[in-house]
């Protein structure tokens, strides 16, 4: 046995070896690692979105409601300087606020979407299926059968195709 | 030729890599992510494969994906047409996920590949989900013919197929079609006992033999309408699945006397019986599937897979019934081993190559298929970390290793490739003295923070395995079990139904306290010299040393985390576990020296 602890008073670099399969498991976690310690260049990003906001600020404020122009531009400066100070947080904040909007956003339309659709479509044509005795699901058990087994011919006609997705 | 094989979208996402047949890697996606049991489309277990290639730039011939997207689809629309009005909630949850990304998939590979430096492939094969499971099963095994049961929780229609695997050719014969499922039959079972379904069935699994089957007739008289052949239907008046995003429905409830039990509360008799009951009718179940199955192929040897096929239990039943032969089950049984049967379905059933069994050994490698790291990689980590350790030599590493386990420590295993498959067999392991009686507890609480009813599994030498276990053959994936020999038992006092689960499972029950459940039961891995050499050596150095050819051998990991890939993965349970050893390669960390807070910080 090899007592090593000298050796470990001057760390190296974990580094993967490119082309060697252990890599790639060792480039994920570096990679991971390493982006989240990658040092944002928020300011400059920052700087571009309020710019794009600031000249929709004035043109609402020129050619529209003045009140709303002002407002935006108003929201634009507070932004910048903000970033200017402390371009992390207010990037984050940012990022926070955008995801959560689409999120939200997301769901709401998906229900708009989906539920017309489910009860417009889903509903009567499911009616109409069972009502004509083609419900796939045969929820029902029979007794008097001596199996359940059925024959195996390929989920649909057609489908034994390997290169099609159904 | 290379192909791809790729399961996703549903869990255990995974890929594999096939060069001219030969199965060169395969790994989980959750190993990368550190997601346990991650769905998403495995882009780090695709780039990982392609690097194992003997051409990392050489591309791909073709892709096989696991299963026929747009079937699928199909399915869930049709459920849909079926119980509206019911049924909204899932369908606004479903078909948007549906439309946004699962039946995108070839983009999807083309972007992962892309990424990897690789070109997309001119072909795309989906086989049908059970296909993927049959093939998985019977192509690597080592019979030239054998019949097929795949058993899960659904995949496009079916839930269990039967088939006929010869030479090169695989043949599905029978099916039984959703929602009439005995997978989701024992999730439903595993929700409402409060473990979480599609990773908890094991847990149930092992809860079982601390109850009784006072609901087994109960279940077969009003949940199940089961046929001498093992095909049945289910009362879906008493699942939710179908229309609601739960398993069971109110109705399941009356029948089983109280409403579920709530994750992380106090696991009762009710939950015991329930999961010894619902074994008991799972086990029937598979034992009448083997029957038929023999019945109606005439094959005398049998090839299992699909996630019901990791119950080791009815496993363990069927192969001691005697309906067959033999057994052999595919030790990613569940839908990681998807990508793999994907890859073997094309390159034998689709392109005709032939296959060569020799009638014992299988083509799966042992199940190491995952990443390795060089003995520079594991240095240069450690020495990045500040790690204090020391280098065995290559000449005393077994026996090292073994005197640290026989001084009752528990030791942290981390060498060659990373296993497939949900088990963890020797190369990303836990292991520790199966003859110590503090040592089930101890890893439960101290180590893998888990419930402490758990059995642990033994690893043990593949040629002394019948002088501790009721077995005749070998158990190389951990998937049968058998019981511990009656010259090793003691008897029991007779109180043990009356104990409190914790006292119950720490009563001395063999002379391998360890891994000796309570109806003296464990899940045997035999270790073989030719698949893992230096697994079979510790175990050997560990006999030289004790007498005692068994380990207990658990997966690397702790609770509710997928099992480590890297040196940073396993350095980091060590540190953050009361785990006293680590051993990565040929060093050996001991805890005690490693400097104060150096594992600080999150898990992930």
């Amino acid at each position: 046995m090899t007592v090593s602890e000298e050796q470990n008073t001057a760390p190296r670099s974990f580094v993967a070896v490119p082309g060697r399969p252990e890599a790639a498991a060792v480039a994920w976690r570096s990679a991971s690692v390493g982006g989240a310690r990658e040092p944002l260049d928020g300011r400059g990003r920052i700087a571009a979105q309020t710019a794009v906001a600031a000249l929709v600020g004035a043109s609402i404020a020129v050619f529209g409601s003045r009140a709303l122009g002002i407002a935006l531009l108003s929201i634009a400066a507070l932004v910048f300087t903000a970033a200017m100070i402390s371009p992390r947080t207010v990037s984050n904040a940012l990022g926070g606020l955008f995801a959560s909007t689409g999120r939200i956003a997301g769901t709401g339309l998906t229900w708009l979407l989906m539920v017309p659709l489910f009860y417009l479509f889903f509903l009567p044509f499911g009616a109409l299926l069972r009502r004509g005795r083609r419900d796939r699901l045969q929820r029902f058990t029979d007794a008097g059968a001596p199996t359940y087994w059925e024959a195996h011919e390929g989920p649909r006609a057609g489908s034994q195709h390997p290169d099609r997705q159904y | 030729m290379r192909i791809l094989g790729i399961s996703c979208y549903y869990h255990d996402a995974a890929a594999c890599l096939l060069e001219d047949g030969a199965l060169v890697a395969a790994a989980q996606e959750e190993r990368f992510t550190r997601i346990k049991h991650d769905q998403s489309f495995p882009s780090n277990a695709v780039r990982y494969c392609l690097a194992e290639s003997r051409d990392p730039t050489a591309g791909i011939d073709a892709v096989a994906f696991y299963d026929k997207p747009i079937l699928k689809f199909y399915r869930i629309l049709e459920t849909y047409f079926s119980v509206a009005p019911r049924g909204l909630k899932p369908f606004v949850r479903a078909v948007p996920l549906w439309l946004r990304e699962k039946l995108w998939i070839e983009p999807r590979i083309g972007e992962a590949l892309e990424a990897a430096g690789v070109e997309e492939p001119e072909h795309f094969y989906y086989p049908e989900h059970h296909a993927s499971h049959a093939a998985s099963a019977f192509y690597p095994s080592p019979f030239s013919e054998a019949a097929v049961l795949t058993i899960d929780g659904v995949g496009e229609w079916a839930t269990a197929t039967l088939g006929v695997g010869e030479g090169n050719s695989l043949r599905l014969v029978e099916q039984l079609s959703f929602p009439h499922s005995l997978g989701l039959l024992y999730s439903a079972f595993t929700s409402y006992t409060g473990f979480e379904v599609n990773s908890g069935e094991y847990k149930l699994m092992g809860l079982a033999p601390y109850g009784e089957g006072v609901y087994t007739q109960r279940i077969l008289e009003e949940l199940i309408d089961l046929k001498d052949d093992g095909s049945f239907r289910l009362n879906m008046e008493y699942f939710g699945y179908l229309d609601d995003l739960v398993m069971t429905s109110d109705r399941f409830e009356a029948l089983f006397d109280g409403p579920p039990r709530a994750s992380e509360t106090p696991i009762g008799r009710r939950e015991m019986n329930l999961a010894r009951s619902i074994q008991e009718v799972t086990t029937e179940i598979v034992l009448r599937m083997g029957r038929h199955a023999r019945e109606r192929t005439g094959k005398r040897q049998l090839c299992l897979a699909g996630g019901v096929a990791l119950n080791c239990v009815a496993n363990g039943h069927l192969l001691r019934e005697g309906i067959f032969d033999d057994l052999w089950i595919q030790p990613a049984a569940g839908d990681a081993g998807g990508a793999l049967g994907a890859a073997l379905w094309l390159w034998h059933s689709v392109l005709g190559n032939e296959r060569n069994t020799d009638g014992t050994h299988d083509a799966m490698q042992g199940a190491y298929l995952g990443p390795e790291f060089s003995h520079k990689q594991i240095a240069a980590f450690l020495d990045d970390r500040g790690c204090v350790y020391e280098e065995i030599d290559e000449s005393a590493w077994a026996r090292t290793v073994a005197e640290l386990v026989a001084e009752e420590n528990v030791v942290g295993l981390f060498q060659g490739r990373m296993e497939f498959g949900p088990r963890a067999l020797g190369n990303r392991s836990i292991i520790g003295d199966a003859r110590s009686e503090k040592m089930q507890s101890l890893m439960n609480r101290k180590i893998k923070y888990r419930e402490s009813f758990r059995p642990f599994a033994p690893a043990c030498l593949a040629e002394r395995v019948g002088d501790y276990f009721d077995i005749d053959r070998p158990s190389p994936y951990m998937l049968l079990v058998a019981s511990i020999r009656e010259d090793r038992r003691e008897t029991l006092r007779g109180d043990e139904a009356n104990l409190e689960i914790h006292d119950w499972v720490n009563r001395r029950r063999s002379d391998l306290p360890a891994i000796t459940h309570v109806d003296y039961s464990a899940r045997i891995q035999t270790v073989h010299r030719d698949t893992n050499p230096r697994f079979h050596a510790l175990l050997s150095a560990f006999e030289s040393l004790t007498g005692c050819a068994v380990l207990v051998n658990t997966s690397f990991n702790v609770r509710d985390e997928p099992i480590v890939c890297t040196p940073e993965d396993a350095w980091r349970c060590f540190m953050r576990t009361e785990m006293d050893h680590l051993v990565l390669g040929r060093f050996h960390l001991d805890k005690r020296r490693q400097p104060e807070g150096a594992a600080d910080g999150s898990w992930s």
